[in-house]
């Protein structure tokens, strides 16, 4: 099981305690959602290599034609 | 006169401590922060989690990603030799969580993220929020990362739950009111 701390600050309460179903099944859908993102910035990131390699320059010439 | 974007960032009263928090388990939710003061400014201090630096910040508990749009741009693992372009330059426009940078795999150097959330008591308006990080890898090597941008949730921020893909190791988070 996945454990999750709450910290109430108000009253200094710290609860430490698994996630119940609820919480749990948020988390998975969560996760998938933020390595779904992770993966689309991931292939950003190739797809740009790839065509600065196709046309031969290097990031810091790029970035010099850009200034 | 021009109009100001932002309220003032601190007040004459200066900072107030509101809270430490020991970070824990697979995500630590920091809940009744105070509703006394204009901004919010989030400091986390020796963030380490086993993910590689995939942490984030989720505001009220609110889990639905179109509530927060960013602009996001960083360096993905940079050597500490600045003759060793082995990095990777991004800049993003996206839906998603607050990512907040954390230093995977118990770096043994600490690392901070911090973000201030502007006017978080009002309701009606979007709270920006501003975001930068940096953190070092199991291997030597750094990335960093910059996120502005908007939570469109319609309330005010009275929690927010820090998580990571993975699991947390290590890490306090401060706020403080302004």
């Amino acid at each position: 099981m996945t454990k999750i701390t709450i910290h109430n600050v108000e009253t200094n309460e710290v609860i430490f305690r698994e996630m119940n179903e609820e919480e749990l099944a948020e988390w998975e859908q969560t996760k998938s959602q933020e390595q779904i993102n992770i993966k689309i910035e991931i292939a950003k990131i190739a797809k740009r290599d790839a065509i600065l390699v196709r046309l031969g320059l290097t990031e810091e010439e790029v970035l010099l034609l850009i200034s | 006169m021009a109009a100001t974007i932002f309220p003032a960032l601190i007040p004459a009263g200066g900072l107030t401590l509101l809270s430490t928090t020991t970070l824990s388990g697979a995500s630590t939710t920091i809940s009744n922060i105070n509703q006394n003061h204009k901004n919010l400014l989030i400091v986390g201090d020796t963030l380490n989690d086993n993910s590689d630096s995939n942490s984030f910040i989720q505001l009220n508990g609110n889990s639905t990603s179109t509530a927060y749009q960013s602009i996001r741009s960083g360096y993905s693992y940079i050597t500490a030799d600045a003759g060793t372009q082995n990095w990777a330059r991004y800049t993003s426009i996206s839906n998603g969580f607050v990512h907040f940078l954390a230093a995977p795999f118990a770096a043994t150097t600490n690392y901070k993220s911090v973000m201030w959330i502007y006017d978080y008591t009002n309701t009606t308006p979007k709270n920006v929020t501003i975001q930068t990080g940096m953190a070092l890898n199991g291997s030597g090597e750094y990335s960093a990362m910059n996120n502005i941008g908007t939570y469109e949730g319609g309330s005010g921020i009275t929690s927010l739950k820090y998580y990571s893909l993975g699991s947390i190791l290590t890490g306090t988070i401060k706020i403080y009111g302004a």
